[in-house]
C-alpha cells in the first residue's frame, strides 16, 4: 500500500516539497514503515541524516505514534526530528 | 480542572506575536495573577553572531501539544485558570517575538507554576525545529529533544 510521509526541520529539505510516497507492506506498523523509510533514504542521505531517522518521533496530525501501531493504506505521516521550540 | 486557553501559531509571513492580547486573554475580575514569558529571538548563541531563527513546524500537532501542555499545568496546579500560548513560525528577525506564554489566576504562585510548565512543554514536546542564521552566512538546525514514542533501543530488542 502506498502512503505518504512528510518532513520537517533539519530532514525537510532531504525530499522534494518535504514529502515522499512511499510503499510499504499491508498491515504495517509504524516499526514496519522506520524500516521502509530506512531502506529507501538509506542511499540517498548522508549518515548523519540517516542517524536523525532513528531519534524522530512518527505522527499524525493528532499524536505521536508508538512503534506498535497499525498504519492504513493511503497514510500521511509525519518524521519529526528532535525538537526545540521556544 | 477548569482552564479556559488559547493556542496560536503565528506566521511571521502575515504577523506578529501580541503581548497584549495575551495578556487580555488570561485577564478576569477573578483572576488577581497574571504571569507572562516571553520568548525573543537574541543575538548570541554558543558565542556566534546570531542575525535570525526560522521557525519550521508541524502545526495542527503542535497546537495539540500546546492544549495538553496547558490542560497538565491547570491540573498541576489545581486551581482556576486561563492560559494563553502562541508561538511564531517562520523567518524571525533579532528581538522579533518567538513564543508568548501567559497564564491568569487567583494568585501568584499557581501562577508562576503553571506559566513555567506550559514553557517547559512547548519546548521540549512540541513539533518545532529552529535554524539559526548567522552574520557570516551560515545557517544550523540547532539541536534537540527527542519526542519518539519508543526508544530506538527498545523498538530494535522487539525486532
Amino acid at each position: 500500500m502506498q502512503i505518504e510521509i512528510r518532513f520537517f526541520g533539519p530532514l525537510r529539505e532531504k525530499a522534494p516539497d518535504g514529502r515522499l510516497s512511499l510503499t510499504v507492506p499491508d498491515d504495517c506498523r509504524v516499526r514496519d514503515v522506520r524500516t521502509a523509510l530506512a531502506a529507501h533514504v538509506t542511499p540517498l542521505w548522508p549518515e548523519s541524516f540517516i542517524g536523525l531517522l532513528t531519534v524522530s518521533a512518527f505522527a499524525d496530525e493528532h499524536t505521536i505514534l508508538r512503534d506498535d501501531e497499525s498504519i492504513t493504506d493511503g497514510a500521511r505521516l509525519a518524521v519529526l526530528p528532535p525538537v526545540n521550540g521556544g | 480542572m477548569q482552564v479556559n486557553k488559547q493556542c496560536l501559531v503565528v506566521d511571521r509571513a502575515s504577523g506578529a506575536i501580541s503581548i497584549a492580547d495575551a495578556i487580555a486573554f488570561v485577564s478576569t475580575q477573578e483572576f488577581g495573577a497574571i504571569d507572562v514569558f516571553v520568548g525573543k529571538v537574541r543575538s548570541v548563541n554558543d558565542g556566534r553572531q546570531v542575525t535570525g531563527i526560522s521557525y519550521d513546524m508541524f502545526d495542527p500537532l503542535a497546537l495539540v501539544t500546546f492544549e495538553q501542555a496547558a490542560d497538565k499545568a491547570a491540573v498541576q496546579i489545581g486551581v482556576p485558570c486561563r492560559v494563553h500560548v502562541a508561538h511564531a513560525k517562520g523567518r524571525l528577525a533579532i528581538g522579533d517575538i518567538a513564543v508568548v506564554v501567559a497564564v491568569g489566576t487567583g494568585h501568584r504562585a499557581a501562577a508562576f507554576d503553571a506559566c513555567r510548565c506550559v514553557i517547559e512543554r512547548v519546548k521540549h514536546e512540541a513539533p518545532i525545529w529552529k535554524q539559526e542564521h548567522y552574520i557570516d552566512g551560515d545557517s544550523l538546525w540547532v539541536e534537540g529533544t527527542s519526542i519518539r514514542a519508543d526508544s530506538p533501543d527498545a523498538s530494535d530488542a522487539s525486532q
